[in-house]
């Protein structure tokens, strides 16, 4: 039943009504049992003291019972009216007892039990309980009734009740303890015996201290320091006052001193122990106050750190009560919104962001809210235009607002715009590609039909109509059919070259020397007069694109063939170096070489370093090597000096490691 | 048209028409051409409709040289009606064209053509190549069965 904040019991309800409606119950019994078996010491504990009437007995296993019955749980109907009969019997016994006091009359209920001694010790009337304790067991009884309850006003007037009826009891014992005449004797009637006068102090203590879910007396039970506090105040107001009435009244009955020293002393005697409690209350209340102060500025430190850091991060942070009203933000929120701390705080998303954002805001709340913990992107509109941001939100528990929800909020808006941007891009270079394939396409059918037709007729008129010209004319259709078909390879070339830069990269392990020896077989074929010395290396392979790689050494060892066709024995060799883990390709010719002033221009298409006349070519075979090499992601280059000999050497990136 | 024309020419460049034609006559062939100037045109040859309505579709070319960039029907349209009619399923077919694109070579060898050959600028070499084809197809080959 405890609420957060207030302690917990440590002496639960059901636990006093057990062991104090056990010891009640116990005692009542045992006191019965001496009256059943003619055993004094359980009636009356001393042989000079009044015993314990069977019917004050009786009352105390009634409402022993009763509050046991409690300590059971909750129990049903029956067990109620259990109860509520066991509480009607305690209370007509006492009204009974106290009408019979009242009336001087004998209703004959008194010795309906156990027949008392005619001449029991101060008795006034046999076998009938004091009227003190008739009248504390009807107070009790309405204790009793109410203990079961919920509390409210009857509980209220009844724990008045039970500590009346406690405090009597209380008087009785201190009677006991003083010597001093008890209050129904005065009267000329039955005191209270010992154990009874116990007892109902222990009965009605117990009453007071069961359930204390509400009431004053549930102060008294709690885990919580100013609980401890006042039981320790109770124990010492309980103890200290009769002990030392108790001195006192030893020391004048030894005629130490007499009335009035004996009261000042024990009323200075009383001063020093009520306020040395006092002090040792005070000295432990500054202890828990220094403590609490301590706390207080620890968990302002933690506080003003948390907000610290969360204002100088660059995203979003922010908690907020299940209502939707922000309770804390940090300046990149404040920067978003464009408002002070003070608009933001208790502002819900209605008066951020509008009620169309806000309805998807209070949405994914309640996703969050259900699923534990959620991120997922949300477009806004914020002062600065419209925003996009990645939001990570969460619930946390707080002391003060029960549940309520964390988001961290990045904006993301800049990389969106990146990222389509990008997209975009990809997709105008895609675009591009396509129409480049579609104009190559063009090229490859379109630019070559004309060229045959100025070749084809060209020759058909040397062919049919030769012999009307002279040699210049005949040169002249000569020249015109050899531009044609340079124009035809230019063009074969260049789609090459496009072809190359188009085609999907596909890496296998190629066989270079079998590519090598091929391409040589043929260029061979080509010119079987030409005398080369060939030096292909054995066994080396690599990773990459098969056809792709044999372009690139079709255009390597052709070139060289080409460059040294002035030599009469030409060397041709093909071979692989390895270092740091690379494997570098080349390709070697004794050939005419070139000036290293132009080695960076070899590699860009169209550029060449020898007249047409003197070696045919377009200029682009080197640049299609470039391009594939770069594909592969290795590096090309070259060496040579002029009637030297030139060394092409090439790599094929990190896929191809040895 | 003659009786029984030894190939069908699909071109639809003059020009190529023209040199290929010349290159028939030096082999001696040229009366055994027809020639189709789109691929609906050659379509309607072969199966004997529309101008053509009046021909003997079982009167089939030798071998059908086609070119794949055509008007109104192109070449793989062509091929692929040709090899989808029972008629004409086993007719020789031969791509002749300006493409050296893989894809036109895939999709020509993938649709069932008989060879694949690319024109060259050189017109010797051309000639060269079309006398072998003429060589191949009309004395070499042997034709599959007429009526399969």
């Amino acid at each position: 039943m405890s609420e957060e904040g207030r302690g917990k019991e440590i002496l639960p309800p059901e636990a006093a009504a057990r062991w104090g409606g056990g010891l009640v119950l116990a005692l009542g019994a045992v006191v019965l049992l001496g009256w059943a078996l003619g055993i004094p010491v359980l009636k009356s504990v001393h042989p000079a003291l009044i015993s314990m009437k069977p019917n004050t007995a009786a009352c105390f296993v009634a409402a022993g019972a009763s509050l046991w019955l409690l300590s059971r749980g909750p129990g049903g109907r029956a067990r109620g009216a259990v109860r509520l009969v066991l509480a009607a019997g305690v209370c007509l016994a006492g009204l009974g007892t106290l009408t019979e006091y009242a009336l001087d009359a004998d209703f004959g209920v008194d010795q309906v039990l156990f027949r008392d001694d005619p001449g029991a010790i101060r008795t006034s009337h046999p076998g009938r309980m004091s009227p003190v304790a008739a009248l504390s067991f009807v107070l009790l009884s309405a204790g009793l009734v109410a203990v079961g309850g919920r509390g409210g006003g009857f509980r209220r007037i009844a724990d008045a009740l039970v500590l009346v009826a406690a405090l009597l009891g209380l008087l009785a014992v201190l009677g006991y303890a003083f010597g001093a005449e008890s209050l129904s004797a005065l009267l000329g009637y039955s005191p209270m015996a010992l154990h009874t006068a116990a007892a109902i102090v222990v009965l009605g203590g117990t009453i007071l201290l069961t359930r204390p879910g509400e009431g004053i007396f549930r102060i008294l039970v709690l885990d919580t320091p100013e609980s401890t506090w006042a039981r320790r105040l109770i124990a010492a107001a309980i103890v200290v006052p009769p002990l030392l009435g108790w001195l006192r009244l030893q020391g004048q009955a030894a005629g130490l001193y007499g009335t009035a020293f004996g009261t000042a002393a024990y009323a200075m005697a009383m001063i020093v122990s009520l306020g040395a409690v006092v002090l040792w209350g005070a000295l432990s209340m500054e202890r828990v106050e220094a403590v609490r102060r301590r706390a207080e500025a620890e968990t302002r430190d933690a506080r003003e750190r948390l907000q610290a850091i969360l204002d100088h991060a660059s995203t979003v942070v922010y908690l907020k009560d299940l209502q939707g009203r922000y309770f804390l933000v940090n300046r990149e929120f404040e920067r978003v919104v464009q408002r002070p701390r003070e608009r933001i705080l208790g502002a819900t998303d209605e008066d951020l962001v509008g009620a169309e954002a806000a309805a998807r805001v209070r949405a994914e709340d309640r996703r969050a809210l259900e699923e534990g913990a959620r991120t997922y992107e949300m477009t806004v509109t914020v002062p600065a235009g419209e925003r996009t941001f990645l939001v990570s939100k969460f619930p946390l528990e707080d002391a003060e607002r029960g549940r309520v929800l964390c988001g961290v909020s990045v904006d993301i808006t800049d990389r969106k715009r990146m990222e389509e941007d990008l997209r975009t891009a990809k997709e105008a270079a895609e675009a591009a590609n396509r129409e480049l394939e579609a104009f190559s396409y063009a090229v490859s059918h379109d630019l070559r039909a004309p060229l045959r037709a100025l070749d084809g007729f060209s020759l058909a008129l040397l062919e049919d109509h030769g012999e009307r010209l002279d040699a210049k004319g005949r040169d002249y259709l000569g020249r015109v059919r050899g531009a044609a078909q340079r124009m035809g390879v230019l063009i074969d070339d260049l789609l090459d070259l496009s072809r190359v830069s188009r085609a999907d990269l596909v890496r296998e392990t190629v066989d270079l020397t079998g590519t090598a020896r091929s391409v040589a077989e043929g260029l061979k074929a080509r010119d079987p007069n030409r005398a080369v010395e060939w030096t292909i290396r054995d066994g080396v392979s690599a990773r990459g694109d098969p056809r792709l790689l044999r372009v690139v050494l079709e255009n390597l060892l052709e070139n060289a063939w080409k460059y040294t066709s002035r030599r009469a024995l030409a060397r041709i060799e093909f071979g692989v170096a390895e270092e740091d883990g690379t494997r570098e390709y080349f390709v070697r010719d004794d050939g005419v070489g070139f000036d290293r002033e132009y080695a960076g221009r070899l590699f860009a298409p169209f550029q060449r370093l020898h007249a047409a006349r003197e070696f045919p070519g377009t200029g682009i075979g080197l640049a299609t090597v470039k391009r594939i090499v770069d594909r592969h992601g290795g590096r090309v280059g070259a060496e040579g000096r002029p009637d030297a000999g030139a060394v092409f050497r090439f790599t094929l990136g990190k896929e191809d490691a040895p | 048209m003659t009786a029984h024309p030894g190939i069908l020419l699909v071109e639809d460049n003059p020009d190529d028409e023209e040199l290929t034609l010349r290159a028939f006559e030096k082999i001696g062939v040229a009366n055994r051409i027809a020639v189709a100037r789109d691929g609906q045109e050659a379509l309607d040859y072969l199966f004997a409709t529309g101008p053509h309505a009046g021909r003997d579709p079982r009167d089939l070319p030798g071998v059908v040289l086609l070119d794949l960039k055509l008007p109104k029907i192109d070449g793989h349209e062509v091929l692929r009606r040709i090899r989808a009619d029972p008629r004409t399923r086993l007719l020789p077919v031969v791509i002749v064209t300006s493409s050296r694109e893989d894809q036109d070579l895939v999709n020509g060898y993938a649709l069932g053509c008989n060879s694949y050959v690319r024109k060259p600028v050189d017109f010797s070499r051309f000639a060269e190549a079309a006398r072998q084809l003429g060589l191949y197809w009309l004395l070499l080959n042997e034709r599959p069965p007429a009526g399969k």
